[in-house]
């Protein structure tokens, strides 16, 4: 049994999609996974592995010391949970955030899990020329780094193999970090960021600065409530004026299909009668 | 150089400006509201950007790095901020 865990919209239930043929609902704001799945492997990967474990998805969570009700289902699913003996995790990171994601990364290898890191968004960072090291990340939290490509399952094969050839070993509960650990932890993930970037973080903006421009007009104070306005009243009035010509077009088909069929003078009257009033023309 | 601006907690309606830059000096308020503005990536000496506000009082939204991040009041109001 093999655990997707991750903070909020890193790409779990994509990557669970992929791993097991499933169509969960995947969206683009936090929140999605409230409770969590299980799937068997995908056959497709049969040839990676001999071996079929299953996998499950959880709800997001940003440390293994949950502050809500779905983060609570995915830490009690590591530590107590008896019914599924967790050994291996997957790690799921936003390529983008990396160091936001990496604190739960360190507290998972903490707490003793054998662990891989699915680093997601890897199409996004690509796309922008951005050229990381991962291997430096490898080195960093002592296990295997698997780039996914969401949006067409790159990487899915490599993750497989690497969750075959790993050694399973179940994790234990951490005790509490304080402030310090915790301010520490960060300082260091944003050093680690900074490294596997080669100091082009800078560059990451240029990621979301498409949508950052359209934020200007959208999330404006005003003129965001006046483009609500206008998209709402489009969709509500699109209902009548754009449907009228195709509920006439059908209209239209339907009354032609009735004189049709009454003039074939060869079909039995009760037909007749069945096909236009029964079935609606 | 030190900068002398005191700190100012954002729940005592500091004018932000959008696009101001502001550096976090430390943390105030309710200690798990704390704990989470932390391991959301917030941290003493972070540099982050005010990205604008919410209509009808919504969240506020700060930048840091690539990561836009939406705050309701008494979650912000656990920031000190100095301007930068």
């Amino acid at each position: 049994m093999i655990a997707l865990i991750g903070a909020p919209n890193s790409g779990k239930t994509t990557l669970y999609n992929w791993l097991t043929n499933s169509k969960f609902k995947t969206v683009n704001y936090p929140g999605a996974t409230v409770e969590y799945s299980i799937g068997n492997l995908g056959d497709q990967y049969l040839n990676k592995t001999s071996n079929k474990f299953r996998i499950i998805d959880t709800p997001g969570t940003y440390s293994l010391f949950p502050k809500s009700a779905d983060e609570e289902v995915t830490c009690k699913l590591l530590f107590q949970n008896t019914q599924f003996n967790i050994e291996k995790v997957i790690v799921v990171i936003d390529g983008t955030q990396l160091s936001r994601h990496l604190l739960l990364a360190k507290q998972i290898k903490e707490s003793g899990f054998a662990m891989i890191v699915a680093v997601t968004m890897c199409d996004l960072i690509k796309k922008n020329n951005l050229l990381p090291d991962w291997k430096i990340l490898e080195k960093e939290l002592n296990c295997p780094v698997i780039q996914i490509e969401g949006l067409l399952g790159g990487g899915v094969q490599n993750l497989v193999k690497a969750i075959s050839e790993m050694q399973g070993n179940k994790g234990h509960e951490l005790p509490i970090w304080n402030d310090s650990i915790l301010a520490n932890e960060m300082k260091h993930a944003e050093e680690i960021n900074k490294n596997v970037f080669h100091g082009t973080v800078d560059k990451l903006k240029t990621v979301y600065s498409k949508t950052a421009q359209l934020d200007s007009f959208l999330l404006h104070p005003i003129l965001g409530v006046v483009f609500f306005c206008l998209i709402m009243f489009a969709l509500f009035s699109s209902i009548f004026w754009l449907a009228t010509p195709f509920m006439d077009i059908v209209d239209q088909s339907f009354t032609w299909l009735n004189q049709t069929v009454s003039q074939i003078s060869w079909l039995p009257p009760l037909l007749v009668k069945f096909f236009s009033q029964w079935c609606g023309f | 150089m030190i900068n002398e601006q005191p700190k100012k907690q954002i729940s005592e309606n500091v004018p932000l400006k959008k696009d101001q830059n502001f550096e976090v000096t430390g943390f105030c308020g309710d200690s798990i509201l704390v704990e989470r503005l932390k391991e959301l990536g917030l941290f003493t000496g972070l540099q982050i950007n005010f990205f604008g506000k919410s209509p009808f009082n919504g969240p506020l939204l700060f930048r840091l790095g690539s990561t836009v991040l939406a705050l309701r009041k008494e979650e912000a109001a656990c920031l000190l901020l100095v301007a930068v």
